[in-house]
């Protein structure tokens, strides 16, 4: 197993910069894989937050019972198949009053008091609320029996531009993290190949294959790569749910984030390190 | 088997060490390169290893150009050299016996293998080793080896795997008598057995008592002697 001796001289000689590598490249793996993760959680996230609006559809006041229920079924057609997480509610007089009473006795009382008149001053409305496409406002307000249509879309803009910034930020990082990593792991390969070099020449002189005078410093890498990769991957799988579950319990917004996939981000860790591991080892400094 | 064509080299800007030389060895032979320190002696032997490119002239081995050999061929030619370097140049962190196996596995083309010494090639190291008086030795880390006892695991390693061509650059230089003459016995067998050997040396006893043909440098050009080991070995 002399090459396996060969491989071993960084670990020798130069000890301490090849764990120091290691940790690098594990918590730069740990680093690229979190923001990887950001940016494609916020993808959905931003996706109802654009979309995500309360269309308050006011009905004739004149609707009996059975034209009310129509009216219901339409505006559930009007929304489509493209609608998400819809959500859709009659608020009668009465359940209207209800409501303001819970949060307002006074004023409930006050509007209890009105009598029949009640009916003119409340108007019967349709609350929708969900993710759809712009077009539904248009197809509720065709309904019959809907005199007006109100639509809160825009009301999470200020949300929204917010989770662009961040999505642009971590797609930056995951590409700077990637350079960087990529850049100090040749450059280790380099440091690396200088102390191989000697070897390597006698190895050329003797008539070996190319492929053999690559070996020791490809086994050097590996074993950076795989260390790197491992200590990732052990920070991915305990470090990526409790970070994740503190970001998710900041903002009932940040609740959405869909949990990290684990294990396959854990493994994507290890063999992207155990892979710069051998782009390392391939960095030789070709002086033939 | 090996020829030189008006061969030249010279380092940057320097004069030439080795001016417009032709030389044609034959299979079989046996030659003495003499010369005193700094006459060119290593540097005729590391375009002949393959080590370095003439500045000028054409060098062909084994029949090969080296001007126009592939890889495969460079490689097949560096396998059947067997190349005492003045240097030495041992794996430092390997023990001797190590060495010498990583030798006879590349030549066996084990490497890629993984090799671990069959039966075979175990016994033949074995048996190098203890020619050479280097078997109590055979686990020492070669970094930790004296001159003299380095030297000759570098012939061990250069004979291991048993070359048509061996290129010896002052094998004796840091051998003790004994050893001298236990070094040149092995060269002269290897030589018997039918390989071509040089042998570099700036030691007028070992060419007045092994008598073989030499070739002297001096001033960068090469003389020729037809004699063997005769007092015009002498520079
Ligand atoms: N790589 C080199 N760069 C510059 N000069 C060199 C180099 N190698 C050898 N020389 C010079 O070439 C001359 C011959 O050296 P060398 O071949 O080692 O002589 P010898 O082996 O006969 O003692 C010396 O003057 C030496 O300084
Ligand atoms: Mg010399």
């Amino acid at each position: 197993m002399f090459l396996l001796k060969l491989a071993a001289r960084p670990w020798k000689t130069a000890l301490m910069s090849q764990i120091f590598s290691a940790v690098a490249v594990g918590l730069m793996l740990m680093m690229i894989c979190f923001f990887f993760w950001l940016e494609r959680a916020l993808r959905p996230l931003a996706h109802t937050l654009k979309n995500e609006q309360v269309i308050t559809a006011y009905l004739d006041p004149k609707l009996n019972k059975e034209q009310e229920t129509k009216a219901m079924d339409q505006i559930r057609v009007a929304l489509g198949a493209h609608a998400e997480n819809v959500d859709v509610e009659l608020v009668r007089t009465d359940k209207f009053i209800d409501l303001v009473k819970s949060h307002y006795p006074s004023l409930g009382n006050e509007l209890e008091n009105l009598g029949a008149e009640v009916q003119q001053v409340i108007p019967k409305y349709v609350s929708v609320s969900g993710v759809f496409p712009s077009a539904v406002t248009e197809g509720i307000k065709a309904v019959t029996g809907v005199e007006s249509v109100e639509s809160s879309k825009d009301r999470h803009k200020q949300a929204l531009n917010a989770v662009h910034a961040i999505s642009l930020v971590a797609k930056l990082f995951v590409f700077g993290l990637s350079l960087a990593l990529l850049t100090g792991v040749i450059h280790l390969g380099r440091t690396n190949a200088f102390l191989h070099r000697d070897s390597i020449s006698v190895l050329k002189l003797w008539g070996a294959s190319s492929f053999a005078m690559m070996l020791p410093n490809v086994l050097s890498g590996l074993w950076v790569g795989a260390l790197g990769g491992l200590i990732g991957m052990a920070g991915w799988l305990f470090g990526a749910p409790w970070f994740v579950a503190h970001v998710q319990s900041l903002s009932p917004l940040l609740r959405r984030l869909p949990a990290p996939e684990l294990g396959f981000a854990a493994a994507l860790v290890l063999l992207s390190g155990i892979g710069l591991g051998i782009v390392a080892g391939l960095a030789n400094d070709r002086t033939d | 088997m090996l020829q030189l064509d008006s061969v030249s080299k010279w380092f940057d800007g320097q004069n030439r060490v080795l001016d417009q030389i032709s030389l044609r060895i034959k299979q079989g032979e046996f030659l003495y390169v003499t010369g005193g320190t700094g006459a060119g002696k290593t540097t005729l032997l590391r375009l002949l290893a393959t080590e370095e490119p003439p500045s000028y002239g054409g060098v062909s081995l084994f029949g090969f150009p080296m001007s126009s050999v592939s890889q495969a061929q460079l490689r097949a030619i560096r396998l059947a050299i067997g190349y005492v370097p003045q240097s030495i140049r041992l794996i430092p962190d390997l023990t001797v016996q190590e060495n010498v196996a990583l030798s006879l596995s590349i030549k066996n083309g084990g490497i890629s293998r993984f090799y671990s010494a069959g039966a075979q090639s175990r016994q033949k190291i074995q048996e190098v080793l203890e020619r050479l008086g280097l078997a109590q030795n055979k686990n020492k880390i070669a970094r930790h080896l004296s001159g003299g006892e380095a030297q000759r695991v570098a012939i061990a390693r250069a004979l291991v795997r048993s070359p048509e061509l061996i290129l010896a650059d002052e094998p004796t230089g840091a051998q003790d008598k004994d050893s001298t003459w236990q070094v040149m016995d092995l060269f002269v067998k290897a030589n018997l057995g039918g390989a071509t050997v040089i042998v570099a040396t700036h030691d007028r006893e070992i060419v007045r008592r092994v008598r073989k043909r030499c070739a002297i440098l001096k001033g960068g050009r090469l003389e020729i002697q037809q004699g063997l080991g005769e007092m015009t070995c002498f520079y």
